[in-house]
């Protein structure tokens, strides 16, 4: 008899336990924080100089010449470029094979030279970057001179011409 | 045959008796006689009465009132804060300077449970998984490392990236954090991932933190 009793009140309790978990509203109050923002800053390398496509062409050469392009380089992002590289891809024009005959025989970067010896023009596949050792902060700008001579020895190569593209890259 | 004596005219005794009364009880007859004299008095007797008035009796709501306060400011507000974290130029790997907001229940009543939930908005596709958690101490009187996996109350990783980011903070479960007991305080360090690639320079991510207390 007393557990039947026993029994009906916890009947009742929950029951009313749940008719008040579904009939009372729970209050909140909610405080923002708004416009937490998380902004990454861009390297832009751009070429000043020369203005115009950077379409090289590397022609009039014979034995022992040499020829010097500059470029001029800023860095227009909003963040420093610790790693500035460079590469570059040439064809000879009309089946030549001046390319074989070229080198590169310079490359300074703000008047410091950055190559220990001369490097085939060969070597610059697009793909592999020579690295520069130097940086190049934001708003910063410097000069790239490439020296390319021809072989004093190469005994052939007349009126060919050697076309192609160089590009430069700057690493956070 | 003896003549019964004549009932009371009208008068019919259904289910009572088959016997007729030749006159109404004397029970009957008292009871009408009372029921006179009580309606008689009802309409003649004044019945005194005396008030009093209990007034002001108020019966006002507590309330849940939750505040905050930016870190470098003694100002409590019931908000917005802006730009508790705030990063400019990030670049991959950089840590940010950590960030913290404060708050407080200035209602009456007591709260139970704390909630913090956040939604981003990328400039860049999942930029925001990039934006790594480094540290996130939620502060109540007991303090809760969020970031431990033997705090009750850490962040689970939701993504595919193996360490807790701003996306995963934007998709945890509700977290029902133990209320501050007077006050509290949420303080956050981020660090932007090494390996955040090129197509998320010059974007952003904006979190906008909805902090709620529960009664």
């Amino acid at each position: 008899m007393n557990r039947k009793i026993i029994l009906s009140v916890l009947v009742i309790a929950v029951a009313i336990g749940l008719v008040g978990a579904g009939t009372y509203a729970l209050w909140s109050d909610s405080a923002m924080s708004v416009g937490n923002e998380f902004k990454t800053g861009n390297l832009s390398l751009t070429i000043t100089s020369p203005t115009e496509p950077l379409g090289l062409k590397i022609d009039n050469m014979y034995p022992g010449a040499t020829a010097r392009y500059p470029f001029k380089l800023k860095n227009d992002g909003s963040i420093d470029g610790s790693a500035l590289s460079m590469t570059g891809m040439f064809a000879n024009v009309d089946a030549g094979t001046l390319s074989s005959v070229l080198w590169v025989t310079s490359i300074e970067v703000g008047g410091v030279e950055k190559l220990t010896g001369p490097v085939p023009l060969s070597s610059f596949n697009g793909t592999d970057y020579l690295e520069l050792n130097t940086g190049l902060a934001k708003n910063a700008e410097t000069t790239v001179i490439v020296t390319i001579a021809m072989d004093s020895k190469a005994t052939g190569n007349m009126n060919e011409s050697v076309s192609g593209a160089v590009t430069f890259k700057l690493d956070q | 045959m003896s003549k019964q004596p004549d009932a009371v005219a009208g008068f019919d005794w259904i289910g009572v008796s088959m016997k007729r009364q030749t006159t109404p009880s004397l029970v009957a007859r008292t009871l009408l006689v009372l029921c006179v004299v009580i309606a008689a008095a009802g309409f003649t007797y004044a019945t005194w009465s005396d008030s009093t008035v209990s007034e002001n009796n108020v019966y006002a709501t507590g309330n849940l009132d939750l505040q905050l306060r930016p870190m470098n400011s003694t100002v409590w507000t019931q908000g917005p804060v802006a730009a508790t974290w705030n990063a400019m130029n990030m670049y991959p790997g950089q840590d940010l300077e950590a960030g913290c907001v404060y708050f407080r229940n200035a209602g009456t009543l007591e709260g139970r449970t704390f909630d913090i939930a956040v939604a981003n908005v990328n400039t860049a596709p999942d930029m925001d998984q990039y934006i790594q958690i480094t540290q996130m101490d939620y502060e109540n009187g007991r303090g809760h490392n969020m970031l431990n996996p033997a705090d009750p109350f850490h962040l689970v990783n939701t993504n595919s990236t193996p360490w807790i980011d701003l996306d995963d903070l934007e998709h945890q479960p509700r977290m029902s954090l133990p209320a501050p007991s007077t006050a509290g305080a949420l303080t956050m360090d981020f660090r932007f991932h090494e390996d955040a690639g090129n197509e998320f320079q010059a974007a952003s991510v904006t979190a906008e933190f909805t902090f709620t207390l529960h009664q």
